[in-house]
């Protein structure tokens, strides 16, 4: 359903500018992967990235669309609490930072997360752990798919459904023809590409609209968006800062990273772009509380960042937006579809199907998967069934069930199989009965608790004695 | 007298015609007049953060735009024009609580106006704020538990390199 009669960009222009980058990145894509004929270098680029690559590309990879375009939505929904708590997703990669190095050390021939837990926690913690990472993958996948959708109609009136397709084929491209050489490679570029255009947005918002003229039309208009102690905006502080944990600690998008950066790089990579994403959601979120101001509808709230910019900027504005989301999109999207690619094929159909592949059938096999996710993604966005943030914030009860399995996992031995399994499945079910129960915006917070608990209590109460040795085993032969 | 005679049969039939003709404008231009209100639509009744999305539509017919109204009381008594134009939809955010009314109506290409829709209401009831602080002290708890867990565990990781 249309919702939205006016648009900043000639959809000839918007065309494109579309045609132009989905060029480049599939000549990045082209360029970065000729050279990757083994599994490792498709996969995990030969496991030799440095740190200004690694860093860009874990910042590249977490400034999504849900950053650019969730970010001003939270803000426009809940208000300043909105916009701060969801700069707390830098405290995942910054957390994350010990566990890469850490994993690095305990699994140096590991290709996925799957891989951790199935050594780890046995087959049913593996297989619960594996259906709560592809559920999320998806989550993900579509969020991104609509926000590119969303995205262009925003800004050009294009039917929301073409440019959700044309965004989603151009990833799966450069993606299927680089592997993950071109998709870290792609990812410095719109690392580069985010971070300038994202500067030139808000110092052009700041100096078109000015603070005090902002503070007044909010306090007049929307007087609960700077109510710091509105409810829903204090549950979501934490609530956010915890679903990133999860959505990082468990994702098998910051693992592969992990075993791809070179021996002492990880660390360093993580905690550098955690520092710089920090600021990125603030800037983001700031662009929608000059929406009242500007007396500009807003008939979505996930449509509210394209839409002040293109109102304020005009056609500069617009721009700037598409060429920064959809660098930002791409970042993520490639990876994604890389990671989960490489979940499905090693953990599902490599241990579950063919155990005896060769290394060089594996590489097929995630080409051939990296094109169907592309193709069951763009199924599910095409109904377009909610807003960016309720989609996403739904796998937040997963993800965050997963945070102390994995943490406790990698630094404890005493952690226990059947506890970290039931600290998942009752996680999960705990923050799924709250997201209905409250709302959105406590379905992490109250899965991690609970997840929480579990562990620590079956810890306690049943110790088991883990050799870290049993992480190590051999990668698949090469042919 | 006939010239008397054909000026009132000229007369009438001009009076005829102007009847018919006055007929035909007032029979003609309710057409669209009588064109259904527009349907209007809430996301919640019960908007628990502050914010909700009004959805409005009107088929078939050429609109140039759209006027929604909102107040306080059912009745309408005193209204905010909250939105002009031809979107059709809005998002409304940062509410204290209350009970917000709305209704839309379309203006069309041949300047005529539709009726009111149907009103539309949404309460806005914030969570209690015991529950909400109750949840973020318990966000807090997990997250610095989480917080030592990694640094006790890197410390201790770092003994035993040492150690070995």
């Amino acid at each position: 359903m249309r919702v939205q009669e006016t648009a900043v960009l000639d959809p000839g222009l918007a065309w494109l500018l579309i045609a132009i980058f989905t060029a480049l990145y599939v000549g990045l894509g082209v360029w970065f992967g000729r050279r990757d004929k083994e599994l490792d270098q498709f996969v995990l680029a030969g496991r030799k990235v440095g740190l200004a690559v690694g860093t860009a590309t874990a910042m590249a990879t977490w400034v999504t669309s849900n950053t650019t375009m969730m970010a001003p939505q939270l803000a426009y929904q809940i208000g300043i609490w909105g916009m701060i708590g969801y700069a707390f997703g830098s405290v995942g990669l910054l957390l994350f930072a010990p566990l890469a190095k850490r994993i690095r050390t305990l699994m140096p021939y590991g290709y996925t997360s799957g891989d951790f837990v199935r050594l780890r926690y046995g087959n049913l913690g593996w297989r619960v752990f594996l259906a709560i990472s592809v559920f999320y993958s998806f989550g993900w996948l579509v969020s991104l798919g609509m926000a590119g959708g969303v995205l262009i109609h925003a800004l050009s009136g294009i039917p929301y459904w073409q440019g959700m397709t044309v965004i989603l084929a151009a990833c799966v491209s450069y993606t299927l023809i680089g592997g993950f050489r071109a998709v870290i490679g792609t990812d410095f570029i719109q690392s580069i590409l985010i971070l300038v255009g994202l500067v030139v947005l808000a110092w052009l918002v700041i100096g078109g609209v000015g603070f005090d003229e902002i503070h007044v039309s909010l306090e007049l208009e929307r007087p609960e968006l700077l109510n710091l102690l509105m409810p829903a905006a204090i549950m979501f502080l934490f609530n956010n800062l915890l679903f990133g944990v999860g959505e990082i600690f468990h994702s098998n998008v910051w693992w592969t990273r992990a075993y791809s950066f070179r021996k002492g790089v990880g660390m360093w990579a993580y905690v550098l772009a955690g520092i710089f994403w920090l600021p990125i959601p603030i800037v983001a979120g700031f662009v929608a509380l000059a929406a009242p101001s500007l007396g500009v509808n807003i008939p979505a709230a996930d449509m509210v960042g394209p839409i002040v910019a293109s109102e304020l900027l005009g056609l500069t504005g617009a721009i700037i937006v598409l060429v920064m989301v959809f660098a930002a999109l791409a970042s993520s999207l490639d990876s994604l579809l890389a990671a989960t690619a490489m979940l499905v094929v090693r953990d599902i159909y490599h241990r579950h199907f063919r155990p005896q592949s060769s290394a060089q059938h594996l590489r097929t096999a995630t080409k051939v998967t990296i094109l169907l996710l592309g193709v069951i993604a763009w199924l599910l966005c095409l109904p377009r069934i909610t807003t960016l943030a309720e989609l996403l914030h739904f796998t937040g009860a997963f993800v965050a069930s997963t945070i102390w399995p994995i943490a406790a996992g990698l630094y404890w031995r005493r952690t226990n199989r059947l506890g970290a399994t039931a600290a998942m499945v009752l996680g999960s079910a705990a923050g799924i009965t709250a997201y209905f129960q409250i709302g959105f915006y406590v379905a992490a917070l109250v899965g991690a608790a609970v997840s929480m608990v579990i562990v620590l209590v079956t810890t306690w109460l049943r110790p088991q004695d883990f050799d870290w040795e049993q992480l190590k085993e051999p990668p698949p032969d090469e042919h | 007298m006939i010239n008397g005679r054909s000026q009132k049969l000229s007369l009438r039939i001009a009076s005829l015609f102007a009847g018919l003709l006055a007929f035909m404008v007032v029979w003609a231009a309710p057409v669209h007049a009588e064109a259904p209100a527009p349907t209007l639509s809430v996301s919640n009744d019960l908007a628990r953060a502050g914010y909700y999305q009004l959805r409005w539509s009107l088929d078939d017919v050429d609109v140039v735009h759209y006027r929604v109204e909102e107040s306080t009381d059912a009745d309408f008594r005193e209204t905010d024009v909250l939105y002009e134009g031809a979107d059709r939809a809005t998002v409304i955010s940062g509410r204290s609580d209350g009970t917000f009314h709305y209704r839309v109506r379309a203006e069309l290409a041949d300047g005529t106006r539709t009726d009111w829709s149907d009103p539309q209401a949404v309460q806005v009831a914030h969570h209690p704020f015991g529950q909400a602080v109750f949840l973020f002290i318990l966000g807090g708890v997990v997250f610095l538990a989480t917080v030592i867990l990694i640094i006790a565990g890197t410390r201790a990781d770092r003994r035993e390199r040492q150690r070995a």
